[in-house]
């Protein structure tokens, strides 16, 4: 009894560096693979997108350039805030940010580098920075699945404002907590106005809207019937028939609000690099990631829209980029969730 | 007379001239002898990496100008936010007390069938880390969202906090008092009530207090339940506005209410000392029989072990044997679980010895420092990992670079979140041994700073080394903090966890969950068995 | 060699107060190899003294000097001292022993030693020397209550300290162990030549081990001297009354002669008129021949098999208790014949 403590403090020692052994053994000890990364001239990126997606993709750039890359994960807001906090002494030379959002706070805080414009006219205007400070990688469309078993395709509204009215009482499926609802929101905000979506959000509430967990439940949904529309990613719907083995499989649907509706929000993945942190190599990673290899491999994993001409992934029935709708907004500006999580928790949405 | 007094005299009341000699007391009350530097230097080191994260919070929160905070503070929102998040709080620690004490009780002194067993049983939710059970709760009952959800969580996760204490303190208590209490005529219910759960006061203030803030400091529960409370709207905060100041304003507030809470837990043990003095081990209460009820009573320790444990582990075993059914994705479960270890060591240890000097001082002098040292100590317990990490973002950053995104910031970041877990096990077991053996070691010519090592803490060891598991146990949990901090390129078993289900693949984030479960329950079953065993007094038969 | 230097303890005016006075220019000396008991009751400040002269407390005016050392209190130089206790020398065995129970009994000895000589042959030399021979390898509490005491006496002797501070450190053991446990204690100081203060608030203790008895009361000591010259000429009314059992009488006293409700006394105390008479109980005698006696009724008789206490009624309705043989004992209600043996002690009244 007496020697416990100092047992459980050995042990506790010994743990930690056996495990440090271990790991060092293993290649690459992590504790020493920030100042590795500086000292071998490794590419540090900050990713906001997840490690088993962009992981591969990773490993296909250093084959290509030979240029080593260090990557931490983590959500694109934190990592973004974190980006905010370290200032320019950031390790990080590349931030690759789920959304645009957390890409435009940066941007405002001044801790983005000038892009080349030949990087930015690779992708159409509208999904990058329009001060040229980051650049769309890939797009998803805001959409409205729906069942053709329960809904004429004549009968779709022509506006997501349409929801509110009586016929789709209790007839919806969205995933309020899920971001991209709430970017969608954030979008109606900006190119809608407040008053006009907190007028649209309390005739949705009273419509009794049904709520899920995430944006393939809802998707779920209404293939089987269970509801016959809801509000979603397009992804959802072709990554569900990627398992399905075909969309013909499926008996769901795809519908975009025609023109500049708020309903068909295109947000994108988008990549910056760091103030002072402008490299061949930072700049040879955006270029990799907005050409054929990476746009193909994103659009074949995650079932969203190549932003450069002449890409034809191999996913079938997706609909070209140039087929997409949603306003015209610069996503700079979608970085305002707050006052769209004030707005749901007012209306009751959450 | 002596063994009643050797609580912290208050400096208002003066002893009677009758009992003026001081005996043991003195030594603790300490108006002449100052406090030696040797404990005080350390301790003021700790107290100050404790409060690193007020530094930024406060840095950040007035940025704009105390105008901003007003605003921030005076938010109907935040009031708002301030009534859920206490109301959350008080119900899962009301329910986690009564929890506690009813399986503590069960499992110490009475004759329920395999109660040893129950006993282990009964802690080993600490093991599962609040996200786990929440996506597990979820999966199981997606309507169970909200207070209800988060408070089910947090109460089935955070009971043990309770239990543990409580079950030590039963098996410490003096059963004289009850007996005495029977003999005047007391039910067994009364006596239990009147003289048993006054004696434990002291442990189930310290159990709440830690079930209080950890209800107010998790995240995992809050966000899965989608139940707007202090930690979620800090996340969402800076998730969502990046704009810090807001984030910080909140922070600090959360602050506040825990040094509040700290301090009402501090009045709720009263002057009184409940350490025994006296020699020897105190036996061990005569166990009481359940008669009829010993078999319904069961119902108890099984209902609660199978919604803290039965739930998550079904969980994992569907979302698995779907994974199964789908074949295995590539793992690296083995490097993670090494990196998991690496990091909840190091933290561990880092953790213990800086709460040593707090913990002793607070033990052993009664002053306001020690005790300003101690409080100060909980200030980065009831903050969320996210602002504790950023805190350390900030400061490494720009005062110690070289050691950005490198172990030791992570490991300090987790002695800043859970210092009070040690620090209250420290002190708790250095003022449960007699003061007069230091004093005896001191007259046989050894220093202070041999005293610490040769009697102190061999003797508070156990409770140490229970406190430094538990410390371990909860940095392998920890998510936030590590996601932002570890080094470049590595994992743990969280952070994996937290990758796999960021890409809803559940079935390979499973492998995860289990293993960091099973590998918590290593260091919980530690724990249940000490208080469960080891502890009891020499002698006493349980 | 000054008169100062064979002192082990010599303590001058110390005053200490807590929120009241608890000391108040108390002087004690210690001479060297002595055994000094400070016996006083409850409260009276003896244990603070103890802890004055161990260094747990710090004085607020006085010296402590420990082997001719100034360990706490003024310097000629005017500097206001205090010596860490681990620097004094001073040795103590508390009430309960508290043996730190997490090392054996051998490393309980030897803690005090420097790391060197902890190996050493020292250890079980001061076990031999307090009789437990053999058993340093049990741990504390394998030991009975007076051998625990004992290894507390041990470890305090091994350091070779200059004086050794026990606090009651036989009060918490059994009556019947008491008496055996004292007199191997006492035995084991002796042998190791060691000089000891010991605390107590027993009389029958301080009087059978002490060479010196200190009775000390609100503070200060108020008589030393050895045990036989405080029980038999203590030197107030509270310390007779506080050491040993007495019989107080109203009485008159004139040049030497005394006059009581037991009849006539000698004494050697020089008050006179009314006074207050001081008689042991075994002065009392039933029925002695050479004696005068006074007629006294049997009230009460407590009877303890090698003697006995009689509660009698004397003469104008004062009592008085003697201590007689146990046998032959006469029954309540007798009447008895009663004399005091021995002068008397008187104090003004």
């Amino acid at each position: 009894m007496p020697r416990l403590l100092a047992r459980t403090l050995r042990a506790l020692l010994v743990t930690g560096l056996l495990a440090t052994a271990a790991c060092g053994s293993g290649g690459d000890d992590p504790a020493e693979q920030l100042a590795a990364a500086a000292e071998a001239g490794e590419l540090v990126v900050y990713s906001g997108r997840n490690e088993n997606l962009v992981g591969p993709l990773l490993e296909m750039f250093t084959e290509v350039s030979g240029i080593e890359v260090a990557t931490r994960y983590g959500g694109s807001a934190e990592l973004a805030a974190q980006l905010l906090e370290e200032g320019d002494r950031t390790p990080a030379a590349v931030f690759l940010s789920q959304d645009a959002g957390a890409l435009g706070a940066l941007q405002d805080a001044g801790r983005l580098e000038q892009l080349p414009a030949d990087t930015l006219a690779t992708v159409p205007a509208q999904y990058s920075s329009a001060d040229g400070r980051w650049v769309g990688v890939s797009g998803r469309s805001r959409v409205l699945v729906y069942n053709p078993d329960l809904v004429a395709a004549a009968d779709l509204p022509k506006s997501v404002f349409e929801l509110t009215e009586p016929q789709y009482d209790g007839k919806v499926g969205y995933a309020p907590t899920n971001a991209s609802f709430q970017s969608f929101v954030t979008g109606m905000r900006v190119t809608a106005g407040e008053e006009r979506t907190r007028a649209f959000l309390e005739g949705f509430r009273d419509n009794d809207p049904k709520a899920y967990e995430g944006n393939a439940l809802i998707v779920d949904a209404v293939n089987e019937g269970a509801i016959p529309f809801g509000l979603v990613n397009h992804y959802y719907l072709y990554e569900k028939a990627s398992e399905a083995g075909g969309l013909d499989k499926l008996t769901a649907r795809n519908y975009l609000f025609p023109g500049a509706d708020p309903g068909s929000l295109v947000n994108v993945t988008g990549v910056a690099v760091l103030a002072g942190k402008q490299s061949q190599d930072a700049q040879a990673f955006v270029d990799y990631l907005l050409g054929e290899q990476a746009q193909t491999y994103f659009a074949e994993v995650t079932k969203e829209f190549p932003l450069i001409e002449g890409v034809q992934p191999d996913v079938p029935d997706l609909p070209p980029l140039s087929s997409l709708q949603g306003p015209k907004v610069d996503l700079s500006q979608l970085d305002s969730l707050a006052q769209t999580l004030a707005l749901l928790d007012e209306v009751g949405l959450t | 007379m002596t063994e009643l007094l050797t609580g912290a005299p208050a400096p208002a009341s003066a002893p009677p001239a009758g009992s003026a000699e001081p005996g043991r007391r003195a030594v603790r009350a300490g108006r002449r002898s100052r406090p030696p530097l040797l404990l005080v230097v350390p301790a003021c080191l700790t107290a100050a990496i404790a409060l690193l994260p007020m530094l930024y919070l406060a840095v950040r929160a007035f940025e704009q100008g105390a105008g901003v905070v007003g605003d921030v503070l005076l938010r109907e929102r935040t009031l708002r936010l301030l009534i859920r998040s206490l109301l959350l709080a008080g119900a899962v620690t009301t329910a986690c007390l009564v929890i506690g004490v009813a399986l503590a009780w069960l499992t110490v002194r009475s004759d329920l069938p395999w109660r040893r067993g129950w006993a282990v049983v009964a802690a080993l939710p600490l093991a599962v880390p609040t996200y786990v059970a929440g996506f597990a709760w979820i999966s199981l009952l997606p309507r169970l969202s909200g207070f209800l959800g988060a408070f089910v969580v947090l109460t089935a996760c955070s009971y043990p906090y309770v239990l543990l204490p409580v079950a030590a303190a039963l098996r410490r208590m003096d059963p004289a008092g009850e007996e005495v209490a029977r003999s005047l005529g007391l039910s067994p219910w009364q006596a239990f009530r009147r003289a048993t759960l006054p004696q434990l006061r002291p442990a189930l203030a310290a159990g709440g207090l830690l079930v209080a803030l950890y209800a107010l400091s998790d995240f995992g529960a809050v966000s899965i339940m989608r139940f707007d409370a202090f930690t979620r709207v800090i996340y969402t905060s800076y998730r969502s506005s990046f704009d810090r100041t807001p984030a910080a304003v909140l922070g600090l507030l959360l602050v506040a209410v825990t040094l509040v809470l700290v301090w009402l837990e501090a009045r709720s043990r009263g002057r009184a000392s409940y350490s025994r003095v006296g020699r020897g081990g105190a036996r061990v209460g005569a166990t009481v029989r359940l008669g009829r009820l010993r078999l319904p009573a069961v119902i108890v320790p099984v209902a609660v072990a199978t919604l803290s444990l039965g739930v998550p582990a079904a969980a994992l075993l569907y979302w698995t044997s779907v994974g199964v059914r789908g074949g295995f994705p590539a793992l690296d479960v083995g490097g993670a679980a090494l990196t998991t270890l690496t990091f909840a060591a190091l933290g561990a240890l880092a953790t213990t010895v800086l709460a040593v000097p707090v913990g002793v001082l607070a033990a052993r002098r009664s002053g306001r420092l020690p005790r300003l040292l101690e409080r100060a100590s909980w200030a980065g317990h009831a903050l969320p990992g996210i602002v504790v990490a950023f805190a350390l973002v900030f400061l490494s950053v720009r005062y110690a670079f070289p050691l950005y995104q490198r172990t030791p910031v992570l490991v300090l970041a987790y002695a800043v979140l859970f210092l009070p877990l040690a620090v209250g096990a420290v002190h708790a077991s250095a003022a449960q041994s007699p003061p007069g053996l230091e004093e005896v070691a001191r007259s046989t010519g050894a220093r202070p700073l041999a005293v610490l090592r040769r009697v102190t803490l061999p003797l508070a060891a156990p409770g140490i080394a229970a406190g430094a598991v538990l410390v371990f146990l909860t940095c392998m949990k920890e998510l936030p903090a590590t996601l932002l901090l570890q080094p470049l390129g590595s994992q743990t078993l969280a952070t994996r966890l937290w990758t796999e289900t960021g890409v809803a693949a559940y079935s390979a984030a499973a492998p995860y969950a289990a293993l960091l479960v099973l590998l918590s329950a290593v260091p919980t079953y530690l724990l249940g068995v000490r208080t469960g065993a080891l502890d009891r007094p020499p002698g006493g038969r349980g | 060699m000054t008169a100062q230097s064979a002192l082990a303890l010599r303590v001058r005016g110390v005053h200490k107060s807590y929120a009241a006075p608890v000391l108040t220019g108390l002087d004690l000396d210690v001479p060297v190899g002595s055994l000094v008991a400070l016996l006083g009751p409850s409260g009276c400040g003896k244990t603070t003294l103890l802890r004055v002269v161990a260094g747990f407390e710090r004085l607020e005016a006085g010296t402590v000097e420990v082997g001719g050392q100034l360990v706490a209190g003024c310097s000629e130089t005017g500097r206001d001292r205090h010596v860490a206790p681990e620097r004094r020398r001073v040795g103590i065995v508390p009430q309960e022993g508290a043996l730190f129970p997490h090392l054996s009994v051998h490393d309980n000895v030897a803690f005090g030693l420097p790391r060197a000589s902890r190996r050493g042959p020292r250890p079980e030399e001061v076990l031999e020397l307090v009789g437990l021979t053999g058993l340093g390898a049990r741990m504390p509490h394998e030991l009975s209550g007076g051998q625990q005491q004992r290894v507390a006496v041990a470890r305090a002797l091994a350091p070779n300290p200059s004086l050794v501070l026990l606090d009651e450190p036989f009060s918490a053991l059994d009556a019947g162990l008491r008496a055996t446990v004292r007199a191997e204690v006492r035995a084991s100081l002796c042998a190791a030549g060691a000089s000891a203060v010991l605390v107590t608030h027993d009389q029958q203790e301080a009087l059978s081990v002490a060479d010196i008895v200190a009775v000390v009361r609100d503070g200060r000591v108020v008589q030393a001297a050895d045990p036989w010259s405080v029980y038999a000429h203590p030197a107030d009314l509270g310390v007779a009354t506080f050491v040993g059992e007495t019989i107080v009488l109203p009485g008159r006293a004139a040049a030497g002669a005394v006059s009581s409700p037991l009849g006539a006394h000698t004494t050697s105390s020089p008050a006179g008129g009314e006074v207050a008479v001081v008689v042991r109980p075994e002065q009392l005698e039933i029925g002695p021949a050479d004696l005068p006696c006074v007629d006294a009724v049997v009230a009460a008789r407590e009877f303890y098999g090698h003697d006995a206490l009689l509660r009698l009624s004397l003469p104008g309705g004062t009592t008085a208790t003697a201590r007689t043989p146990g046998h032959p004992l006469p029954e309540v209600g007798a009447r008895v014949r009663v004399g005091v043996r021995g002068p008397v002690v008187v104090f003004p009244a």
